[in-house]
């Protein structure tokens, strides 16, 4: 609690946390603010740029959001090129009914935040199968923030343990688990990554993928945490309440639960922070060159997928905000742990 | 002989010769005694503590035996070790400051000991122990002081309460390794007073290192003088001040009472 009242005094850190927050926030209840499911297409909206939100209507002298119907015809190079039909008019309407889904997975609901009835609304622009981007960056945000946080949090454990143990123990063990460390941190992480998402098989399904990008990650993610943890694990042992803890008689798994790791903490708060980002970062690496999530699955590293092209880039700038959301993320994230390490270590003890 | 030192020789590594801390000390205590144990720094008082507890560093070699209720300490295994520890010999610290860790409170880590060395699983009954040691460590105000984490109480209230954890566990021998160094001479008086009404009242033995001749005068039976890892003379401690015979002990008597005036 001491820690969040510190966070949003800081001007910084308040603003990652409440983006963050709000992030997440939608995330959780993505299908009640999202107009339309992630695997709704529509081939006749292939493409089609964010939707212009109106306010005024002039003919019925009206002041209230609505949007026109679209329609398109095809150019000289078979481009559609969109344009409002004005004979159409379809008002937002907010609170609307529309696809059925389980509200937090407890019971069903149609409810959703805002809706166009008959027309379409595409806030972010829609992609080559007419899907609104909008709706899918909050689907593929599910993954993508949830593989950062579950996947940092695993490491972590596993850096602290295994840090731990080294640490404490010292002699054969540290030098036995520090080398295994060397060999994980020595291979450039992308293609480690590759190789380990190679070595399995490429027909699974997407919950599968979604564990094995999480197993990854956390291989990949924990030798670096448990350097650290082990590095303050040497001189925290040398404190003589650890010495007392022994003469006491207190197993050694006490000691190190008891006495050692909780005195990591700070540190570890700010590590799982600061780390969060590379575990996305990586989950949308994974899934930009297909070998995350798949589609219709959507993730912020799939939708980024068709925006590799330049052509498409020129065409449809708009299919690279999903990119947007990855920027803001990571840059979040980076504020918070160093608006954390600021707090919780004024003197810059440890990083 | 409740503790039997034989022929024990313990050095450290350092760079790349051995140096030696103690050689072949030989010595014993009887049940219900208080042996002294005086030297000055670096004579190896520390690492006969270590020793009988079975927790020399391991870049250490011993030799030699450590015979407690008759059995050699160096030939057990951890387990027997870790209940050895604590349950048979209680230690005190030098620094009461530094023996509890600072982020937890009194009352949680004395409440983990007593959990994980009695196997007791209800809160009253370990409370009650708790009380109970408390009481006879002479600890005033035991609610306050178990509510409190250790920097908020004073070196001699902490030493009490390490006194306490350590008889909690009901051992037969207790080592205080330097236990008022760090405190000043009333509170040191006191504790001086506390270890004798708990060998009176619960039967313990106990070995007091120390460097004050002081202390040894007031307090012990005999007493064992370290002079360079070995002892130099083992004498009841009223001969020892009566008619000193080896030089060392003379010139560490001298100095005393030099001192002294």
């Amino acid at each position: 609690m001491r820690i969040l009242k510190e966070i949003i005094k800081n001007k910084l850190g308040r603003i990652a946390f409440f983006v963050l927050i709000l992030l997440y926030f939608s995330v959780i209840f993505a299908p009640f603010f999202a107009p339309y499911a992630y695997d709704d297409d529509d081939i006749l909206h292939s493409y089609t740029p964010p939707t212009k939100i109106h306010f005024l209507n002039l003919e019925e002298k009206q002041f209230r959001p609505f949007i026109y119907g679209q329609t398109y015809e095809i150019n000289e190079y078979y481009q559609r090129i969109y344009q409002e039909d004005k004979s159409k008019i379809y008002p937002i309407k907010f609170f609307t009914k529309g696809f059925k889904y389980k509200f937090l997975g407890l019971w069903e609901s149609d409810r959703h935040l805002f809706g166009v009835g008959e027309g379409k609304i595409y806030l972010l622009g829609a992609d080559l199968k007419g899907r609104d981007i909008f709706t899918r960056i909050l689907y593929g945000g599910r993954i993508s923030l949830s593989i950062g946080l579950i996947g940092a949090a695993i490491s972590l454990f596993i850096g602290l343990i295994i840090g731990g143990l080294s640490g404490y123990f010292g002699g054969r063990v540290d030098n036995f688990t520090m080398r295994i460390c060397e060999m994980v941190m020595m291979i450039p992480s992308f293609y480690l990554m590759l190789a380990l998402r190679a070595s399995f098989p490429p027909n699974l399904t997407s919950t599968q993928v979604y564990i094995l990008i999480i197993v990854i990650l956390s291989f990949i993610g924990w030798a670096a945490t448990a350097r650290i943890i082990r590095g303050m694990a040497i001189s925290l042992r040398e404190n003589e309440y650890v010495y007392a803890a022994k003469a006491m008689g207190l197993s050694h798994f006490k000691i190190i639960i008891r006495h050692i790791l909780p005195h990591t903490l700070s540190y570890a708060l700010v590590a799982i922070v600061l780390r969060i980002p590379a575990y996305i970062l990586g989950e949308a690496g994974l899934s930009l060159i297909g070998l995350g999530i798949q589609e219709p699955e959507a993730s912020w590293g799939n939708l980024l997928s068709s925006a590799m092209g330049i052509v498409n880039i020129r065409l449809f700038p708009w299919i690279l905000i999903p990119g947007l959301f990855i920027v803001v993320t990571v840059i979040c994230f980076n504020m918070l742990g160093d608006t954390l390490r600021d707090i919780l270590d004024p003197k810059r003890r440890i990083l | 002989m409740i503790l039997e030192v034989k022929d024990l020789s313990v050095s450290y590594r350092s760079r790349a010769k051995y140096v030696d801390a103690l050689k072949k000390a030989n010595w014993g205590i009887e049940e219900g005694e208080i042996l002294g144990i005086v030297g000055e720094s670096g004579s190896g008082k520390s690492t006969l503590a270590l020793s009988i507890l079975n927790l020399l560093p391991p870049d250490s070699k011993s030799q030699g035996r450590i015979i407690f209720k008759d059995k050699n300490i160096f030939k057990a295994k951890e387990r027997e070790s870790e209940i050895l520890r604590g349950n048979q010999i209680g230690l005190i610290f030098q620094e009461p400051a530094s023996t509890f860790n600072p982020v937890l409170s009194i009352k949680y880590q004395f409440q983990e000991i007593l959990q994980s060395k009695l196997n007791i699983k209800s809160k009253s009954q370990i409370n009650k122990i708790i009380f109970d040691s408390l009481e006879k460590a002479r600890v005033r105000e035991p609610e306050r002081i178990l509510k409190s984490y250790p920097h908020q109480l004073s070196g001699g209230q902490l030493q009490r309460v390490a006194i306490a954890v350590a008889i909690a566990l009901k051992p037969t021998l207790l080592i205080a390794d330097e236990p008022t160094s760090s405190l000043d001479v009333t509170i040191e008086s006191q504790i001086i007073h506390l270890f004798k009404e708990l060998r009176d009242k619960l039967k313990l033995t106990i070995i007091f290192i120390t460097h004050n001749l002081d202390l040894v005068k007031a307090l012990c039976d005999r007493v064992v003088v370290l002079y360079q890892g070995q002892a130099r003379e083992i004498k009841s401690s009223e001969e020892l001040f009566a008619n000193p015979e080896d030089d060392y002990t003379k010139s560490l008597l001298d100095s005393f009472s030099q001192l002294e005036g």
